[in-house]
This record gives C-alpha cells, sequence and structure tokens, in this order.
C-alpha cells in the first residue's frame, strides 16, 4: 500500500490487486458474521461497558449497540470496495483504519494471540501459518495509515 | 392565569434526604478505563487518544504506555453520559473501554 497525501486532510491510497482482492473478502466475510454477536470471533467487537454491573450494561446496550454496529458495517463496506487506486479524505481515510483494525481484531480472536510476539513463533508448517502472514500484513498496513494521518 | 404567590416561589436550599454520602457519591466522576490488549497496535491506540480526545502526542503516547504496562490507564473522565459516549467511541474504535464511578 502506498499512500500519498496531495493536499491538505486528502490522501491517494493505493494496492495492489491482491491486497484489493484481499482486503475486500475479509470484509466482506466479517460483515456476514458481525450480526452474529454470539459469534465469539466477533464478540470482542462489542466490548462489555460495565463489567461490574450487568443491569446498566444491558440499558447501555440497548441505547448504543445498533450504532456500534452500524459503524463496523459502514467502516467494512469502505474496506470491501476499496479500488486499487482511489482518493479519501481523510474522515475516509480514519474509516478505513477502523475497518482494518476490526478486522485484524476479529483475526487476532481467531488466532487467539495473547501476546504481541505469538507470531515469531509460528512455524511455516502451521496449519495457521497463512492466517499469521495476513494478520501480519494488516498491521503493516494499519501502521503506515496510522502513520500518514499523524503527519 | 396563573398567579405566582411568595410562597410559590419559595425555593428550598436544602438538599431533601441526602446524606453528605449520597453527596459526595453523586459528585464523584465517572472515569473511562482502557484495557491492555494484545492486538491493537501501539501507534494505533496512540493516535485514538489523540483524535478522540484531542490529546498531544505526548500525552497520548504517556497514556498508551500506561495501558500496555499497567494493564490500564483512564483515558478520560467526567459526567455518566460523556463516559458513556467516550466508550462508544472507544469501541467503535475497536479498544476495549469500560467505565465506572471513581
Amino acid at each position: 500500500m502506498i499512500i500519498t497525501q496531495f493536499e491538505e486532510n486528502k490522501y491517494r491510497i493505493e494496492i495492489t490487486p491482491w491486497q484489493c482482492q484481499l482486503f475486500s473478502s475479509l470484509a466482506s466475510e466479517l460483515r456476514e458474521s458481525i450480526t452474529k454477536q454470539n459469534n465469539p470471533l466477533v464478540q470482542r467487537l462489542f466490548p462489555i461497558a460495565y463489567p461490574d454491573d450487568p443491569v446498566a450494561n444491558r440499558e447501555f446496550d440497548s441505547l448504543v449497540q445498533k450504532e456500534l454496529l452500524q459503524s463496523h458495517l459502514s467502516a467494512l463496506e469502505i474496506l470491501e470496495n476499496k479500488s486499487e487506486v482511489e482518493e479519501f479524505h481523510e474522515t475516509e481515510l480514519i474509516h478505513l483504519m477502523q475497518a482494518i483494525n476490526i478486522v485484524r481484531i476479529a483475526l487476532g480472536t481467531r488466532l487467539d494471540i495473547h501476546h504481541e510476539d505469538d507470531f515469531y513463533d509460528i512455524a511455516e508448517s502451521h496449519p495457521d501459518h497463512d492466517l499469521w502472514v495476513i494478520y501480519q500484513i494488516l498491521g503493516e498496513v494499519l501502521s503506515l495509515i496510522v502513520e500518514a494521518l499523524q503527519v | 392565569m396563573i398567579t405566582l404567590t411568595k410562597s410559590s416561589l419559595q425555593i428550598s436550599t436544602a438538599s431533601p434526604d441526602l446524606d453528605s454520602d449520597q453527596l459526595t457519591d453523586i459528585q464523584r466522576p465517572w472515569v473511562v478505563i482502557v484495557w491492555n490488549d494484545p492486538i491493537n497496535l501501539m501507534s494505533y491506540v496512540s493516535f485514538t487518544f489523540q483524535k478522540l480526545f484531542g490529546y498531544t502526542k505526548e500525552k497520548a503516547n504517556a497514556l498508551m504506555l500506561d495501558v500496555h504496562h499497567k494493564g490500564r490507564a483512564v483515558v478520560s473522565q467526567g459526567t455518566r453520559e460523556k463516559a458513556e459516549l467516550d466508550v462508544l467511541r472507544l469501541h467503535q474504535h475497536g479498544l476495549w473501554a469500560t467505565l465506572q464511578q471513581d
């Protein structure tokens, strides 16, 4: 991915065809799973706000759950429909960043990551090796976006 | 027609039925806590704090490092309504945030 800022708050994002296909397929898959909140892979995307107060938590969920779901879905839609070359306003780039992050969280949950350095212990012969590589790629892309937005 | 009498305008300034402990409890601010997780990138967490709360890079980095090393950090505080809104915005960014009264 190449990110170039060409105007204030405007960015040109270029990604390779395979990255485009990968992002689209990951976003599409997560978009389908995310509505099933009993799915343990997506539960992490809907954290408990009041861990010690189930009543307050239910009330909080009833007020914001729909908005949180919609926010995740809107972000994923941007990632799913991303073209190989596209110009983004800063707000859209932030949504793209959020989408990549939530896909990475779902993937990290699927990989049962407990420590930042877990990746380095995965052998190439491991059945989940490819997923670990994708997880790593998403991390690199996320870093690039954060770096571009920080400037 | 409404007639305002002297008695109807009398407003008591005494706190009805609230002892000092209860008053202190009401005045205690709500705090938003972000918890460490092994997935979110440190740079992403710091950037999110800057973006959502308008913190300087230095303050955001210090909070992020607290989350990373101590396992949690208080990132904002205020009324319950404000804390709930902050928690929602952090959840929208994939951070693990909770709220509680200080």
